[in-house]
């Protein structure tokens, strides 16, 4: 009863930590999961996952290097990654307008990520904002090119746009571009 | 081959090969092969000046090689698109397909926003670096109900203003304008007049108005009445 007390008092520890921002970027790193929720952290982390994903959510973990990663992981690579809670399922163009979204921002959205992946992950900041002249106006290529910037999904790197740790955390970028490319 | 043509030919390469490296561009522009054959062409009369430059160039080339064999992997991966042919693909899709394909493969975050002590400590940054602002001395609020008529807040007749109006909009012309440059066209004197007149053009929907909070950017556009947006928005001058 008591062990399963304490079981109950982690796994509330980890939503804590996996949902509620307590830095700029969302999600938490292995080894702050593990200084909190102690060594066998991952277990925790794996019931919880069970219960999240019958919500629609799941658990995400994303390297520094921005490859996903599997629970089954060395440690060493878990303990630098990133954890975070994302949706599990497809969002529906309907639903992504009720959370703030307008067609014209996703598809702006993913002209910019294609144009940088096409471009070996940097692309000058000049050709992306051409490439989006033809297709939004051009007051919206800067105000969406800066909300983009702004929510972590592309980073400025000198005069070269690279993909930022959003994308990383929220997109499937092999399985994106296969999309772009068989739409 | 003459000592001095070699050299030239040495730093051609080094060139070349810099220009790769530093550049990140296509390193198959590096013919390897015939780089390799025309260094080793002047081998036999080197002094100490051209081994080392030889040496040098050997090793730019290598770098090369290690570029080329990196592109190699990643055309070789499935993640390795043209760039052209990817424009041409992006640029035959339309919007909804476009953010359909996105929305098949995101997951948004779920996260819950709340004050952090670094967002604490910069809002605590930013209200300490506020200017102060104060009316100057003696300049009250006016009391309620004093400036109710036009005339009192413009000294000019109807027929004046709407002139102005008409003025100010054929300014505007067709496209995007920057509203600071707009309302500061004729010298700070006329600023707030222009604003104000202004302010009666939106109010009508013949102009609308575009922020960028981000770069503090306003543009202003000829509009139809029809387009008028049911808020209010405040402009500082």
């Amino acid at each position: 009863m008591e062990q399963e007390e304490r079981i109950r008092s982690r796994v509330a520890r980890a939503v804590q930590l996996l949902f509620f921002k307590s830095h700029r970027i969302p999600g938490v790193k292995g080894w702050e999961l593990k200084k909190n929720l102690g060594p066998g952290y991952l277990s925790i982390i794996k019931f919880l996952n069970t219960r999240l994903q019958d919500l629609g959510l799941t658990i995400k973990i994303v390297s520094d290097d921005g490859r996903e990663l599997s629970m089954s992981e060395d440690e060493s690579r878990l303990s630098t990654a990133r954890f975070y809670v994302t949706l599990r399922d497809e969002l529906s163009l309907t639903a992504a307008k009720t959370m703030g979204w307008s067609i014209d921002e996703i598809a702006g959205l993913a002209v910019v990520i294609s144009t940088i992946v096409s471009r070996k992950g940097s692309a000058p900041v000049k050709e992306v904002e051409e490439i989006l002249r033809k297709k939004f106006p051009e007051w919206r290529v800067r105000l969406n090119l800066s909300k983009y910037i702004k929510r972590g999904y592309i980073a400025e790197d000198g005069n070269n746009l690279v993909l930022g740790w959003r994308t990383f955390a929220e997109l499937d970028v092999e399985k994106f571009i296969h999309y772009i490319l068989s739409a | 081959m003459s000592s001095s043509r070699y050299a030239e030919l040495i730093e051609r390469i080094i060139r070349l090969c810099d220009e790769v490296i530093g550049k990140n561009i296509d390193p198959f522009v590096v013919d390897v092969r015939e780089s390799l054959r025309r260094l080793r062409e002047g081998l036999s009369e080197m002094d100490e000046k051209t081994l080392v430059m030889n040496m040098a160039a050997l090793l730019k080339i290598i770098y090369v090689i290690a570029l080329q064999q990196e592109d190699v992997k990643k055309r070789a991966s499935r993640l390795y698109l043209d760039p052209f042919l990817m424009e041409v693909r992006l640029m035959g899709l339309d919007r909804e397909r476009l953010a359909e394909a996105f929305l098949k493969a995101f997951r948004p975050v779920a996260e819950n926003e709340q004050a952090t002590m670094g967002c604490m400590r910069l809002a605590y940054g930013y209200w300490a670096n506020l200017r102060e602002y104060s009316l100057p001395e003696g300049a009250g609020v006016p009391e309620a109900g004093m400036l109710n008529t036009l005339a009192e807040i413009l000294p000019m007749e109807e027929a004046d203003l709407e002139r102005e109006m008409e003025r100010l909009l054929s300014e505007i012309g067709r496209g995007m304008i920057d509203y600071y440059d707009f309302v500061g066209r004729e010298g700070e004197e006329r600023k707030v007049f222009r604003a104000l007149v202004l302010s009666f053009l939106m109010m009508r929907g013949l102009v609308g108005v575009v922020q960028d909070p981000l770069k503090n950017r306003v543009w202003i556009f000829r509009s139809r009445p029809k387009n008028i947006g049911r808020h209010s928005v405040a402009l500082p001058i």
